[in-house]
């Protein structure tokens, strides 16, 4: 789910009616932000989505929730020692993993990173070409490129 | 059947002097030889040293029809330059790409031609899947575009491999839309169309593309695009 190498990654056009739909009113929470954009005038009008950051809470929430009233032996289960050691420390555990996925992920990115050294060049000619057809077509500020 | 397409290119421009005669010499080469309809709308920022003057004298080499001049006075924000350029674009399709040559105007048609794919609302270059990529970038620059990535893949989900990438191509309307939402700036705009894309149910396509940086000029990423990009994500995290 973390992967961004998706390619042409569609939505499904249904929903784009939805999009078109006046929001109800009051949840535009854009308006109590400060507006840096110079237009006062055009109201900033979007569809209204949970943000990102209250998904992750809820996910997260609901997640501790569940930990804490099991480590706080809220409920009896019959897990062998070994399980309840482990969701003991499962919180940790998990972050840790991800962070180790994470780094692990970003290393090999930036070591397969494509370095575009033909794409450098081919533009170096290019540039070359442009120059001269321009002069030729008598381009007026050639003398720049002096 | 074969409706006419005409691509709106957009520059926005602030002390390209040397780089917009190359990058509209390879614009007019590829949309010419890919047999598309096209305008270059160059929207410079009263650059001091005279960007406008080169645009001038393109406009008189190609044509009123090819290269239309939106000047502005000073330098103002990339979002209201779209929208400045856009109110006069005659085209169905707005190209949005640095003037820098970062952005090689060779891929455009492959754009297109993915556009055409599935009739996307949004195609957008990658420089982190397929042949795309970067040259010109150190190790450190490398970890902190992979890392950063890596994060906005995490947190926000989009659904693209490269969000802060800014050659794209967009149905008029749907940038219209778009930049009517936003209200961040500068690399955090580009995150931020995305984003809103997304949000608004858009499709959006990628196209792998070669990122060169800058061959003329300095490169800027230093700590404050750093902490303005980490805000900007954290308000789409809480936002979006």
């Amino acid at each position: 789910m973390f992967d961004g190498d998706q390619e042409g990654n569609t939505l499904t056009e249904p929903t784009r009616m939805q999009a078109e739909l006046p929001h109800p009113p009051g949840v535009i929470a854009e308006e109590a932000l400060p507006s840096r954009l110079p237009s006062p005038s055009q109201p900033k009008t979007h569809p209204y989505t949970i943000p990102k950051l209250y998904q992750w809470l809820l996910v997260a929430s609901v997640f501790m929730a569940v930990w804490l009233s099991y480590v706080a032996g809220y409920f009896k289960t019959s897990l062998r020692q070994e399980y309840h050691d482990i969701i003991l420390v499962l919180p940790l555990y998990l972050l840790m993993t991800f962070a180790s996925y994470s780094l692990a992920l970003l290393g090999y990115r930036v070591a397969t990173f494509n370095d575009c050294k033909e794409a450098a060049e081919e533009l170096q000619e290019d540039v070359k070409e442009a120059r001269k057809d321009l002069e030729r077509k008598g381009y007026k500020y050639a003398s720049d490129w002096q | 059947m074969a409706e006419h397409n005409k691509y709106s290119v957009l520059l926005p421009t602030y002390e390209e002097r040397n780089n917009l005669p190359l990058i509209v010499w390879l614009l007019v080469k590829h949309l010419s030889e890919s047999g598309h309809d096209f305008e270059i709308i160059i929207i410079d920022d009263g650059s001091p040293d005279g960007t406008l003057d080169v645009a001038k004298e393109l406009q008189r080499m190609y044509g009123k029809d090819k290269i239309v001049l939106r000047p502005r006075e000073k330098k103002l924000g990339l979002g209201t330059a779209y929208i400045h350029g856009i109110k006069h674009a005659t085209g169905n399709f707005v190209v949005i790409l640095d003037a820098d040559l970062s952005h090689h105007p060779k891929f455009l048609p492959e754009f297109i031609r993915k556009q055409a794919e599935r009739d996307y609302d949004v195609v957008t270059g990658t420089r982190y899947s397929g042949n795309g990529g970067v040259f010109g970038w150190d190790l450190k620059r490398k970890v902190i575009s992979r890392g950063a990535n890596y994060l906005t893949q995490v947190l926000l989900q989009p659904g693209v491999s490269d969000l802060t990438g800014s050659f794209r191509l967009y149905k008029k309307a749907v940038l219209e839309k778009l930049i009517n939402a936003c209200v961040s700036k500068g690399y955090v705009f580009q995150m931020e169309m995305i984003i809103r894309a997304r949000q608004f149910n858009f499709s959006v396509a990628e196209v792998p593309i070669t990122f060169v940086d800058r061959l003329y000029g300095e490169s800027k990423l230093g700590g404050s695009e750093v902490v303005a990009f980490f805000k900007g994500v954290l308000y789409l995290f809480a936002t979006t």
